[in-house]
C-alpha cells in the first residue's frame, strides 16, 4: 500500500483537509512540521470568539460554540506539572515550543500541553502562534487570575471582554489592565478591589461592568460612572448619594449614558433601602401602564443567563422623568436590590 | 467530438494516460469545473485528454460524477457521517493507491464534491492522534530524517562546491599556459625543475 505522502498533495487539497479539521486537529497538525504549520497558516482557518484563560497554574485557549451562545469549548489547555511526572516518552520537543519540557496529547476533543512551569514567555509564545495559525474574526474574551495579572502576562491583544477572578485586586494592577485592554466594553471582577479610584479612571468609561465584590468601592465607581450598565453585587450603597445620581441624571448633568443600575445583596440588608430618601427632593410618579411597560430586561451580555425580566411595579418602585427630553426611568429599592433603569 | 450545445444525452470521449479512450454523459463532464472553463463553451474536437490520470482513475472520478448527476447542488462539505450507502461503498471499495489518484485526478478537474468528500476523509484518517501518529499516517519525515537528509544534502552541497572550486582553479591554470609565450614557458619549467632539484639535493 502506498504511504499518504500528504505534502505530495497539491496546497488546495492540504487547505481543503485542513478545513475538515477541528481546531485542535489543525494545531497538532501544524506541531508536526514546518511545512505542515506554513500549510495551516495558508488554509487562513477562520475562528470564532478566542477565550483565553490565564489561572494560577493552568492555562486555556478555547473557543465559544455557535453564534451568540455563552458555551465554550477548551482547544488548548496548559497545565503545570513536575517533571518527574512527565514520562521520558511523553518528552518530546515540538516546532515553537522547542523551550520547554512538553507533552503534547490530544484529550477530550482538546489537547493538553504538560509544562513545568507557565512561563510569561511561553504563554505569550503559545498565543502568537496560536494567533498566527488562525484567522481571529471577533474580538476575544480574557479570563484573568489577579495573581497571574502582571505587565507581561498581558499579551493577549483585542479584547473586548474580561473577567477577573482571585481574591483581592489592587486599583493600579487595574488601571494596568485597563491601559493595556483599552477596547474592553464588558468587564466582570470577581475579586474585592483595594484603593482610591480618580475621576480619570478608566474603569469609569467601561460600557458593561459588574463587581462580584463591589463593597464601598461600588458606591465609589457609581457616582462617577460614565458607561451604560452596571451591576454591583454585595455593594454598601448610600441613600444621599443615590440621591445625587438620580437628580444630576434628571438635570441633564451627568450619567447621560446611564441605561441599567442593579444593585444585589445576597442576603438582605438589615436596615433596608429606604425608597423615599433616594428619591428625595425631586418629582416622581407611580407606575402607569400607559407610560411603560411593568416589567424590564437587563442585558444578557452583562448579567449572564440567569438574567430574569425585573418587575417595576408596586410600593417600592418610583418613576423619574429626565426634563431635557422627557425620558423616563424608573428606581427600585427593597431590602436585597436598588435598581434604576432607563426605559427606551 | 461533440457539439457542446448539447442536453445530459451527449456523450464525450475522454483519453487517459494509456491513450485508452471512453465515454462520459456530458451532465456528469459538467461537474468538473476544469471542463467548464476549457470545453463546454469551445466545444471539443476529438477525445478530450486527461492524460495525467490512467483509465482506471478517470473511470472511477466519472463514476462519482455520474452518480451525483441527479443529487441536489452542492452546497458546502459533508459530513462523513451523513454520506450515503453507495458513498461510503464508492470509497470502502478504492485501496490507497487509488484513492490518492482520486484525489489528484478531482483536485485537477475540481469537481468540488468529489474533493471534499476525499478530504474530509484524509481528515477522518487523523482525528484524535497525536503529533506522532499524525506524522506516521501523513508520512511526514521526522526530525532525525530531515536531519540526516539535511546532512547528506550539505556534505553534497560541500562536495559539488570542491569540484567546482577545483575546475575553476584548474581553468585558471591552463588560461595562464595558454597566454604564455613558449619562451617564457621554457623559462618556468625550468625554473620549477631547478627549485625541485634544489629542494632534493638539500634534503
Amino acid at each position: 500500500m502506498p504511504p499518504l505522502k500528504f505534502m505530495s498533495f497539491p496546497s488546495l487539497v492540504q487547505e481543503n483537509v485542513l478545513k475538515h479539521m477541528e481546531f485542535v486537529e489543525v494545531f497538532m497538525m501544524s506541531l508536526c512540521s514546518k511545512r505542515t504549520k506554513n500549510c495551516a497558516v495558508r488554509a487562513r482557518i477562520e475562528i470564532p470568539q478566542v477565550y483565553f484563560t490565564v489561572k494560577e497554574t493552568e492555562q486555556k485557549i478555547g473557543i465559544r460554540l455557535g453564534e451568540g451562545k455563552e458555551v465554550t469549548k477548551t482547544i488548548i489547555r496548559v497545565l503545570e506539572y513536575l517533571e518527574e511526572r512527565i514520562k521520558s516518552a511523553d518528552k518530546v520537543r515540538y516546532g515553537d515550543f522547542e523551550s520547554v519540557c512538553a507533552a503534547i496529547k490530544p484529550y477530550k476533543g482538546g489537547c493538553v500541553i504538560k509544562v513545568k512551569q507557565t512561563e510569561e514567555p511561553f504563554m505569550a509564545g503559545l498565543y502568537h502562534y496560536f494567533k498566527a495559525l488562525f484567522r481571529l474574526t471577533e474580538p476575544s474574551y480574557l479570563i484573568m487570575n489577579v495573581n497571574r495579572l502582571s505587565e507581561r502576562m498581558l499579551f493577549v491583544e483585542d479584547v473586548n471582554k474580561a473577567y477577573i477572578t482571585g481574591q483581592t485586586l489592587e486599583v493600579k494592577d487595574l488601571e494596568l489592565f485597563l491601559t493595556k485592554n483599552p477596547n474592553l466594553e464588558n468587564l466582570k471582577i470577581q475579586s474585592s478591589i483595594n484603593g482610591e479610584i480618580d475621576d480619570i479612571s478608566r474603569i469609569l468609561s467601561v460600557k458593561n461592568l459588574r463587581l462580584s465584590s463591589a463593597g464601598h468601592f461600588g458606591m465609589r465607581v457609581l457616582s462617577k460612572f460614565t458607561g451604560r450598565n452596571i451591576c454591583l453585587f454585595e455593594p454598601v450603597l448610600v441613600e444621599t448619594e443615590l440621591n445625587a445620581i438620580i437628580k444630576k441624571w434628571i438635570n441633564g448633568e451627568e450619567f447621560q449614558n446611564l441605561e441599567a443600575v442593579l444593585a444585589q445583596n445576597i442576603r438582605p440588608i438589615v436596615r433596608g433601602m429606604n425608597l423615599d430618601q433616594i428619591c428625595d427632593g425631586f418629582a416622581v410618579e407611580r407606575f402607569n401602564p400607559a407610560n411603560r411597560p411593568q416589567y424590564f430586561q437587563f442585558d444578557k451580555k452583562l448579567f449572564g443567563h440567569r438574567c430574569k425580566p425585573y418587575f417595576f411595579i408596586g410600593p417600592p418602585c418610583y418613576d423619574v422623568i429626565r426634563k431635557s427630553d422627557g425620558k423616563r426611568a424608573s428606581v427600585l429599592a427593597t431590602h436585597m436590590h436598588f435598581m434604576f433603569v432607563v426605559w427606551n | 467530438m461533440t457539439s457542446p450545445a448539447s442536453s445530459s444525452e451527449v456523450k464525450y470521449l475522454i483519453e487517459s494516460s494509456e491513450g485508452n479512450t471512453f465515454d462520459v454523459s456530458g451532465a456528469a463532464l459538467r461537474q468538473s469545473n476544469t471542463f467548464n472553463a476549457m470545453f463546454l463553451n469551445i466545444g471539443a474536437d476529438g477525445p478530450i485528454p486527461f492524460t495525467d490520470y490512467n483509465e482506471a482513475t478517470l473511470k472511477k472520478v466519472f463514476e462519482y460524477c455520474e452518480h451525483s448527476v441527479n443529487e441536489e447542488n452542492y452546497s458546502g462539505p459533508k459530513h462523513q457521517d451523513d454520506l450515503s450507502k453507495w458513498d461510503l461503498n464508492f470509497f470502502n471499495e478504492m485501496d490507497q493507491k487509488m484513492f490518492i489518484d482520486v484525489i489528484n485526478a478531482s483536485n485537477f478537474l475540481d469537481i468540488e464534491r468529489l474533493t471534499s468528500y476525499c478530504c474530509e476523509r484524509i481528515a477522518r484518517m487523523l482525528r484524535g492522534k497525536n503529533t506522532q501518529e499524525m506524522i506516521k499516517v501523513i508520512t511526514l519525515p521526522t526530525a532525525e530524517e530531515l536531519e540526516a537528509k539535511q546532512k547528506v544534502e550539505e556534505k553534497k552541497a560541500a562536495a559539488a562546491k570542491k569540484v567546482a572550486e577545483k575546475a575553476a582553479e584548474t581553468a585558471e591554470k591552463t588560461e595562464t599556459l595558454e597566454e604564455l609565450p613558449v619562451q617564457q614557458l621554457v623559462q618556468t619549467t625550468r625554473n620549477k625543475l631547478t627549485r625541485k632539484y634544489l629542494s632534493f639535493s638539500n634534503e
